[in-house]
């Protein structure tokens, strides 16, 4: 008789809990998330806006929004949306603003998911504009115009002539085992200040490594040399926060505080993107700073720097083809006659010989090259892995040709 | 001696099953134990005592309050409804008697091991053109009709004594009522077993939520805890323990009438 | 009693709208696709698809493991369930209550029980990590299944065979499986089910889309083509894959009617 009443009461008990759960959970009802941060991609947009997806913002120019046809530009929640919005054949978004570091990039141009431009003058004409090497990459091997692009991003090396002079430091002959050994002899007592954002570079080399040499095939050379530079990134690649002597000021911007300290340092690692903000103004304004490629791998391997395209590609399904046919030639008509920095440091034929600032990073973008990078899974994956000490250098060497072939085979 | 033995084996099993469970409820309660990112615990016990996941999740974060009604809503309903129709089903195919059942019965099991890769990208253009993306109806209209329930409620009702039919026959002709007032009764313990697993199933969905909902007010707690963005590793844990509760309730509660009332039934 | 019958038939009609719609359309897209060139020339290209999956090395690996999934990880779960279910048997009272902890794996959040693996088989290099894994998160319901089962066995017959002598595992071969062997078959069934679901607990374990050779099955296969806009690969492979398990379904739905007694 006891048991039956336990069994009873543990099912009352277990009945109280569940509608207290349910009270629990029935004033979430109530609750909201905090809004999203794109309502047109939620809601959609009016009825003459189009509307663009992207996968970061920062990288838009402001162009986009000055045509006489409105746009607006959203970036997914959830950025394997536009994966499935693609192989859906969605018509509610009208373009995309992509990289050419993204590997959705060459799987659009891969699998013919554009909007083929050959026959808008404007477009042409804004090619014509452009240094060779963007035009090309904007040209598919049938000859389609596939993309229009509207930014490139060059990474370089920002130094002032007369310290660096004064601490021997000569960055036109440099390879990278030569860049570290002299980083490291340089004084750390906080007077004059360096600065790179993944900790000497490493970022860098392993790009650089993949653009020059490639993972497949390496021959024993080259091995070595990538194992001596991942060497010396576990060395070197320590977060910001432990205060490691290679980020002299606690902050960035103490460097720019003002002119004196600004005229005291030696060097930064920078992407001409950033050089187009406000904040560089100085750079451009006080004399005396210049720009010159990355640091060799090798002795007398000389390789362009490595370049990003920003670009527009045109959902070939969209619902509201004709009016973005028209606001892409009214924006690639703007772009052509703009002449704001990023722009004439795309364009063919400029001159700034007025600042030697200018001039170098002008050289630098027209003389550089873009190159595909494969998704993180394949090839990042393991160098990290190989960073945090997980696994040894010839394991991590395997693993990454193991994974290039399947991803170029399976 | 040999009961002993039975009885070790069963509970060692029983607390390596229960295991990860028991360390997802431990951690949740300690401080930062386990490495994000990198889901691996970097430690078996934590190292100190706290509730600031639970706080941080439930102060600071309280609207996710909202996403687990949505799962309460979504997993209930979509087994309330599956039920209500793969029971129907489960009959049609144990009782009538009709060409081409076999074969039909066999495209029921085929479709039920269709991967979700399958058939995520269809359903999400068949959806977009009926315009319910976006919609509780993405999530929880596909999923009333998935065959699984059907494929097992037919083998528990395969079982039924036809007398009992012959004899509901002499009382009534609405083939609905024999349905409901005979048969149902005798496999109320198959269904609820059935509702257990579907409710489960639903409960845990995590690639539906993802692709067919755009809006976070929809959006259901087990993908957010499964992303985890915006949260930090204690608060996911706190929230896994909270997630974990009316499930467990639910089999807790249902459980002994799972094992009740098969007699009768042959499978 | 004919009527009966006939109205029986009208039963089926919500689920059959309902699985034409969400699951027979979507197949006949996924066909269509995997009949073109390219999800956005449609241009109509026949078994040309077909033939270049099934050449690629890839695929072939794929579908091994998922083949080997199947043929090593499901009997494995079906007889730990059998024998679990079993010593379950045994016990009365409050040692029944045993049952549940089998049952948690099921209902538990998958990134929970990951964390735990993955911490406990730090290190390892074969396919059982997975393997385990996909058991220890089904079992729960297979022992469910094979309780009902074993309740269903009347009591006398074990009397009866007791009397003849039998005992211990000559009783349970010849007593307990034959009896138990339909519900046998349909738990492998629903074991192979499972199988093809064990995709988000592999991703999770693994941390990319390019696991170890021996854990690379179908659904990494056709994810990784997903997202690489490459829509046909994954369409002609789904149709491949499911031919193949249609053969192992009829092959197990014979199989159960020889053996339902």
């Amino acid at each position: 008789m006891k048991g039956k009443k336990t069994k009873k009461t543990k099912k009352k008990w277990l009945a109280v809990w569940g509608v207290i759960g349910l009270l629990f959970a029935g004033c979430g009802k109530t609750q909201t998330p905090p809004e999203t941060q794109n309502p047109g991609e939620v809601t959609g947009v009016p009825e003459d806006t189009l509307l663009g997806y992207t996968y970061s913002k920062i990288y838009a120019p402001y162009q986009l929004g000055t045509c006489d046809v409105k746009a607006e530009l959203v970036e997914p929640e959830d950025s394997e949306l536009m994966v499935t919005k693609l192989l859906a054949g969605d018509s509610d978004y009208d373009f995309m603003m992509l990289s050419t570091d993204s590997s959705l990039a060459t799987d659009i141009l891969r699998t013919g998911a554009y909007y083929a431009l050959n026959e808008i003058p404007e477009v042409a004409g804004l090619l014509d504009r452009y240094h060779d090497y963007i035009k090309e990459a904007a040209t598919a091997e049938n000859g389609d115009i596939w993309m229009i692009p509207c930014g490139v991003n060059v990474p370089f090396v920002l130094y002032r002539e007369d310290v660096c002079e004064e601490f021997g430091l000569d960055f036109d002959n440099m390879t990278y085992t030569e860049f570290l050994e002299q980083v490291e002899a340089l004084p750390k007592n906080g007077e004059h200040t360096f600065f790179t954002p993944y900790g000497l570079m490493t970022g860098d080399i392993t790009s650089k490594f993949e653009q020059v040499y490639g993972y497949e095939n390496m021959s024993e050379s080259e091995k070595s040399l990538l194992r001596n530079y991942m060497e010396k990134m576990r060395v070197y690649d320590v977060p910001f926060n432990e205060g490691k002597w290679w980020f002299l000021s606690s902050e960035k911007t103490v460097s720019h505080l003002s002119e004196e300290s600004m005229k005291k340092m030696i060097f930064e690692l920078e992407r001409s993107d950033n050089m187009t903000l406000s904040i560089s103004l100085d750079f451009f304004r006080i004399d005396g700073f210049r720009a010159i490629e990355l640091p060799d791998l090798e002795e007398g391997v000389d390789c362009p720097s490595g370049a990003t395209v920003y670009f527009i590609v045109i959902n070939p399904k969209s619902a509201k083809l004709e009016q973005t046919i028209e606001y892409v030639s009214q924006l690639c008509e703007k772009l052509q006659k703009d002449t704001s920095l990023p722009f004439r440091w795309m364009s063919r034929g400029e001159d700034f010989s007025d600042n030697a600032l200018r001039q170098d990073i002008y050289r630098l973008i027209s003389e550089a090259e873009v190159y595909a990078t494969y998704p993180y899974d394949v090839v990042g994956a393991e160098l990290m892995a190989y960073r945090e000490g997980k696994q040894d250098f010839d394991t991590m060497i395997t693993e990454i040709q193991r994974n290039i072939k399947m991803y170029k085979e399976e | 001696m040999k009961k002993f033995l039975v009885k070790s084996v069963l509970v060692l099993c029983a607390l390596l099953f229960l295991l990860p469970i028991l360390l997802t409820v431990v951690h949740s309660f300690g401080t930062q134990s386990v490495d994000e990112g990198n889901f691996r615990l970097t430690s078996l016990m934590p190292s100190g005592f706290s509730l600031v996941g639970y706080y941080d999740l439930l102060i600071e974060h309280f609207y996710v309050l909202r996403n687990f009604w949505n799962s309460v809503f979504y997993a209930g309903s979509i087994t309330c409804l599956n039920i209500a129709v793969s029971v129907p089903a489960a009959y049609a195919f144990s009782q009538a008697k009709f060409k081409g059942k076999e074969l039909l019965f066999f495209f029921y099991i085929m479709l039920m091991m269709m991967p979700l890769q399958v058939t995520l990208l269809p359903n999400y253009i068949g959806l977009r053109d009926m315009k319910l993306l976006d919609t509780p109806f993405a999530i929880v209209l596909p999923s009333i009709f998935a065959p699984f329930s059907v494929f097992l409620l037919t083998q528990y009702m395969k079982g039924l004594e036809q007398s009992y039919v012959e004899a509901a026959l002499l009382e009534t002709k609405s083939v609905f009522r024999i349905m409901l007032q005979m048969i149902v009764p005798q496999l109320r313990t198959c269904i609820l077993a059935v509702f257990v697993f579907v409710f489960a199933e639903y409960w845990n969905m995590v690639e539906q939520a993802d692709i067919y909902l755009k809006r976070e007010t929809l959006k259901p707690l087990s993908g957010l805890l499964a992303i985890g963005e915006g949260l930090t590793t204690s608060e996911v844990l706190a929230g896994s323990v909270i997630f974990m509760i009316p499930i467990v309730i639910l089999y807790l509660y249902f459980h002994d009438s799972l094992e009740v009332g098969l007699e009768s039934m042959k499978l | 009693m004919k009527k009966y019958l006939l109205k029986c038939r009208l039963l089926l009609i919500p689920s059959l709208f309902g699985v034409a719609l969400f699951y027979v359309l979507p197949y006949v897209r996924v066909i269509y696709y995997s009949l073109i060139e390219n999800q956005f020339s449609r241009k109509f290209v026949g078994v040309q698809n077909y033939e270049k999956v099934f050449q690629n090395e890839y695929f072939r690996l794929a579908l091994k493991n998922s083949l080997l999934l199947i043929v090593i990880a499901v009997p494995v779960l079906v007889v730990a369930a059998f024998l679990l279910s079993l010593l379950l048997l045994k016990m009365k009272g409050y040692w029944k209550l045993l049952r549940i902890a089998f049952i948690f794996p099921m209902l538990v959040p998958t990134a929970s029980v990951v964390v735990v693996w993955r911490t406990l088989f730090d290190g390892s290099e074969s396919v059982w990590p997975v393997y385990l894994l996909f058991i220890y998160k089904n079992i729960g319901l297979l022992i469910i299944l094979l309780s009902a089962a074993f309740s269903t066995l009347e009591g006398d017959i074990y009397e009866a065979a007791r009397l003849d002598g039998a005992c211990g595992f000559v009783l349970h071969r010849k007593i307990t499986l034959p009896l138990i062997s339909p519900t046998l078959l349909f738990t492998v069934l629903i074991g192979v089910v499972y199988s093809f679901k064990v995709f988000r607990e592999s991703y999770l374990y693994f941390g990319t889309s390019y696991p170890p050779d021996h854990s690379y099955t179908l659904q990494y296969y056709m994810n990784n083509h997903f997202y690489k806009l490459n829509y046909q690969n994954l369409a002609s492979a789904a149709v491949m894959t499911s031919l193949i398990v249609a053969v192992i379904v009829v092959v197990g739905v014979r199989l159960q009617k020889k053996f339902t007694v």
